[in-house]
């Protein structure tokens, strides 16, 4: 299936690449504390190289990427991720644009994480339309397929987004937003081959049972239980935003998600940087979340943004485990604390940024008790390339 | 990667490569690039001379310029065109992009030609003038794409982008590769003299061995006829004690002779062996042990798994390792589990303890090594030259505090 | 009136992917008229502008300090980057232009606002939903590249 698919991407690409407009490259260079985000902190550099075209016609664009992450102290979590796809605007009448993605690609990793690897396929709507002069109705619709190696992880999510808002003579604008998603795992207990770890003997970095970071699957039982389970979460939240003049904007967001119905189906559930874990996504927690952000336009046109999260999380259908890899019958809950900088430059034919990310996650799960600092740094290089008629 | 500046070392030729095939080609582009400019302006000032003329009568026989000009504006290569009257006020235009007409003053001084770069590739402009014979003044700005030029380019940058990306590419493999065959060579050497010396060590150990063992079992034999000869002289009373004696020579004999059989060359004599029934035997050997401790075996046969091996050599391998296990901790339990993995056999004995201290991780193979207060430190070291007799591996995973788990590979069809 | 309807004939039968001749002589982005004007957002319009061309959005802007009216044209609604209200305030960069009847136009290139600038066309005019931009916007949006 990977190499398949590796095939068909690079040939199109070449294809392609004779008729693209636009060719880009990307380099970023990100470095962090705490790769596995746990208790115990492990520093690594991520380096990623992505490459990019497209082609348009008037409002409609192809378009197909690459891209790949190497990491330093843990090669074994490199990976490279494919995708292509298409989008197109509409406008249903002079209030009304209907945005349309549909994409389809695939992360591979290597041997130790390949359990990770995946197909995805996205279908992606968005709705905007002026009711009133100060109020902007949006609907956002998602649905997205995963098949992964490990066929636990294989998935089917849809979610539907609403947002609403309206603007005051204060310079405030309120927005409302509605979430609502599913996700079905096909069977996400059907477990018939282990990955097994070729002869080291490094430290352990899991948590007993439960899946642990691509490495020994460790369970006692294999099953053939092919049934299926699924999580329903619904949220609610609301945002006030104010304009002070035109350089500068502050936002303040609060939501509260619930999970409606269903629970994780694994054991315990991990959070990585940089590595896409399956298990671990916005259908794995409910709680409430605080969002306070600060965008400025400085000197030269550069972008600042700085901004604060608050997530108090917990995870219907994951206990917290002891040592000896037994639960304690406790839910696991974080309360996680972020803060964020971004500084982004535009040129005509480049782009660069620099960002910083500093977590403090505290949780009942003291192998998830950990604080993490995330430095980012990265150039994007745009080729007007193609011939143009 | 450890190796991250030897590795960088193959790479810096490749990325000098790729510079100066860059720049080269750059300056390459350029200098076409120029040329043709110079070649289409030429073309492209007859053309706008064409349009001139035409207009210029159109406007004689008191057409309206919007007229006149809407006209003309059919060509697909010009982009947008605009008319200009003697105050160089613009009386008619038209363009493909919505509200682009990239005309300012500081182009309309004077006439000429000029190029703009756009999204939409470089724009060839020109502004001139025109009279009718009415001795009306006008003025014409164009804007032509250069698709020639716009065609060679594309080519150029075409093949330059995919001549680049294969030189990348190849020279990514070939450097690759060369570091690969270095850096295995260089384990390999590694490899090589460790195991040279090991084996040296262990010649060593065995000829001293087998000559120490020699010298002791012949006072050994002695000793047990001794024995056997009190037995028969001495009062019954005495007789137990005389048994005890004995029983303690033929141990010391027993140990000299395991001794002994560690440094010898393992000849295996091979029968298929089902794993189920071997992994039974090993939980009803070491049964005893483990329930004196309060320690539970479990068996998980994933199953029928048969191999081909030396049934009691691969026996006493995996008693040894759970001995081994059982002396990790006392309670919890053992989980033996048998299962096949594409071509492979694995057994896996994981247990419950404390897992191996880091500092002892790298010696626990090694013979006489033994972190237990009366252990020999051969046990691990014949259960791994057993299974490598067999051409398979060991190999072990400390988790985080809970213990150890030790894996066995034979290769199986 | 009735070169308009020759005119509109001519229009349909080339089937050209121009814009209509009857575009105001000064309705297009020049450079020597740039002005910077900083204002709060009266109405906002959302009509066709130009033949062919999707719906544009237009804001009415009334300049803080003079009190000046605006009709700035932005870009097509399918534009997703921006979200006005009327209301709001916003200091755009843009060509000036009179249209019918003496009312002031610009036509939008930079829009500053909360924050975040916006760019609507390059430093000579050339609209940026022309190269596919907004496709790429938009996508970095939805996917969080």
């Amino acid at each position: 299936m990977k190499k398949a698919t590796i095939f068909i991407f690079v040939f199109t690409i070449m294809m392609t690449v004779n008729y693209a407009d636009i060719l880009t490259f990307s380099l970023i260079q990100n470095v962090t504390d705490n790769l596995f985000q746990n208790k115990d902190a492990q520093e690594d550099k991520v380096s990623f190289f992505g490459l990019y075209i497209d082609k348009d016609f008037d409002r409609t664009s192809l378009f197909a990427q690459g891209g790949y992450n190497s990491l330093w102290e843990n090669p074994d979590a490199a990976h490279m991720s494919l995708e292509a796809g298409i989008d197109h605007f509409f406008a249903l009448n002079n209030q009304t644009a209907l945005y349309l993605l549909l994409d389809g690609g695939g992360t591979f990793y290597r041997k130790e994480f390949n359990d990770f690897n995946h197909l995805s396929l996205d279908f992606y709507t968005a709705l905007k339309s002026y009711l009133t002069q100060t109020s902007i109705l949006k609907i956002d619709s998602s649905s997205t397929y995963k098949n992964y190696n490990l066929p636990i992880f294989d998935s089917l999510s849809q979610s539907i987004h609403l947002s609403l808002d309206k603007y005051f003579q204060t310079r405030t604008t309120f927005q409302v937003d509605i979430e609502w998603g599913y996700k079905h795992f096909f069977h996400p207990n059907l477990l018939n081959s282990i990955s097994v770890s070729s002869e080291y003997s490094a430290g352990s970095m899991g948590k007993g049972k439960g899946y642990s970071k691509g490495k020994m699957f460790y369970q006692e039982d294999y099953s053939s239980d092919k049934k299926g389970q699924g999580i329903q979460v619904f949220s609610f939240g609301g945002t006030a935003a104010q304009g002070l003049g035109s350089r500068l904007g502050l936002r303040f967001s609060g939501a509260k998600k619930f999970m409606v119905s269903g629970e994780n189906p694994f054991t315990y559930i991990e959070d990585y940087y940089m590595i896409e874990n399956p298990s671990y996504d916005s259908y794995s927690w409910e709680g409430i979340q605080w969002e306070a952000v600060m965008t400025a336009v400085l000197s030269w046109n550069m972008e600042l943004k700085i901004g604060y999260n608050y997530f108090d999380r917990s995870f219907p259908g994951i206990d917290v485990l002891n040592d000896e890899g037994d639960t304690t019958g406790e839910m696991r809950e974080d309360i996680r604390k972020q803060i964020s900088l971004l500084l982004q430059k535009d040129f005509k034919h480049f782009s660069i940024f620099l960002s910083y990310t500093g977590i403090a996650n505290s949780s009942n799960d003291l192998f998830f008790d950990w604080e993490g600092q995330f430095f980012s740094a990265g150039i994007e290089w745009n080729i007007f390339y193609g011939a143009r008629k | 990667m450890k190796s991250r500046g030897f590795f960088l070392f193959f790479y810096l030729p490749l990325i000098g490569m790729a510079v100066i095939f860059f720049l080269l080609s750059s300056l390459n582009r350029r200098y076409i690039s120029n040329k043709v400019e110079e070649l289409v302006q030429e073309q492209l000032e007859a053309t706008a001379d064409i349009l001139k003329v035409n207009i210029a009568h159109l406007l004689d026989e008191n057409i309206t310029p919007e007229r006149a000009f809407e006209t003309y504006f059919q060509e697909e290569k010009i982009y947008y065109m605009a008319l200009l009257d003697e105050k160089k006020e613009i009386i008619a235009w038209s363009s493909r992009f919505e509200g682009y007409l990239p005309l300012s003053k500081e182009f309309t001084e004077d006439q000429g030609s000029w190029i703009i770069d756009s999204p939409v590739g470089p724009i060839f402009n020109n502004f001139s003038y025109f009279s009718t014979k009415n001795q009306g003044i006008y003025y014409l700005y164009l804007g032509y794409s250069l698709q020639n030029l716009e065609d060679m380019l594309f080519h150029s940058r075409r093949n330059f982008v995919l001549i680049f990306s294969l030189i990348i590419l190849v020279g990514v493999i070939f450097f690759f590769g060369l570091f690969q065959i270095q850096k295995h060579y260089l384990i390999k050497e590694t490899e090589t003299e460790k195991e040279k010396k090991e084996k040296e060590r262990y010649m060593e150990i065995s000829a001293f061995t087998s000559g120490v063992a020699h010298e002791i079992k012949n006072p050994l034999n002695s000793l047990v006829l001794l024995f056997e000869l009190l037995q028969k002289r001495f009062p019954e009373q005495f007789k137990k004690d005389i048994e005890a004696g004995e029983n303690e020579v033929r141990k010391i004999s027993r140990i000299i002779d395991q001794f002994s059989s560690a440094l010898k060359p393992l000849e295996l004599k091979k029968t298929l062996v089902s794993f189920g029934d071997l992994i039974e035997e090993v939980k009803q050997i070491v049964e005893i042990n483990a329930s004196s401790k309060g320690t539970k075996i479990k068996l998980i046969k994933k199953g029928q798994i048969n191999v081909n091996a030396d049934k009691d050599l691969l026996r006493q391998a995996l008693v040894n390792l759970v001995e081994n296990a059982l002396e990790a901790g006392t309670g919890g339990k053992i989980i033996i589990t048998i299962d096949a993995y594409k071509k492979r056999k694995i057994i896996k004995i994981e247990d419950s303890g404390g897992g191996i201290p880091q500092e002892d991780r790298e010696h626990i193979f090694d013979p006489f090594f033994s972190t237990k207060k009366n252990g020999m430190g051969i046990g691990l070291y014949l259960t791994r030259k057993i299974i490598k007799a067999h051409e398979g591996k060991i190999s072990f995973e400390v988790k985080q505090k809970k213990g150890t788990v030790f894996t066995i590979e034979l290769p199986g069809g | 009136m009735r070169r308009m309807w020759i005119f509109s004939l001519i229009l349909i039968l080339t089937g050209a992917y121009i814009f209509t001749a009857e575009q105001k002589t000064e309705h297009f982005y020049n450079v020597d008229k740039e002005i910077t004007v900083e204002g709060t957002i009266l109405e906002i319009i959302l009509e066709p502008r130009y033949k062919g061309s999707a719906p544009f959005l237009i804001l009415l802007l009334e300049q803080d300090q003079s009190k000046e009216k605006y009709y700035v044209e932005v870009s097509p609604i399918w534009f997703f980057e921006q979200d006005f209200h009327k209301g709001e305030t916003i200091s755009i960069i843009g060509s000036r232009y009179s249209g019918q009847e003496g009312t002031q136009n610009i036509i939008a290139r930079e829009m500053r606002s909360k924050g975040k600038t916006m760019t609507f066309r390059d430093k000579r005019g050339f609209p940026n939903w022309r190269g596919g931009q907004n496709n790429r916007q938009m996508r970095k949006k939805v996917k969080k590249y």
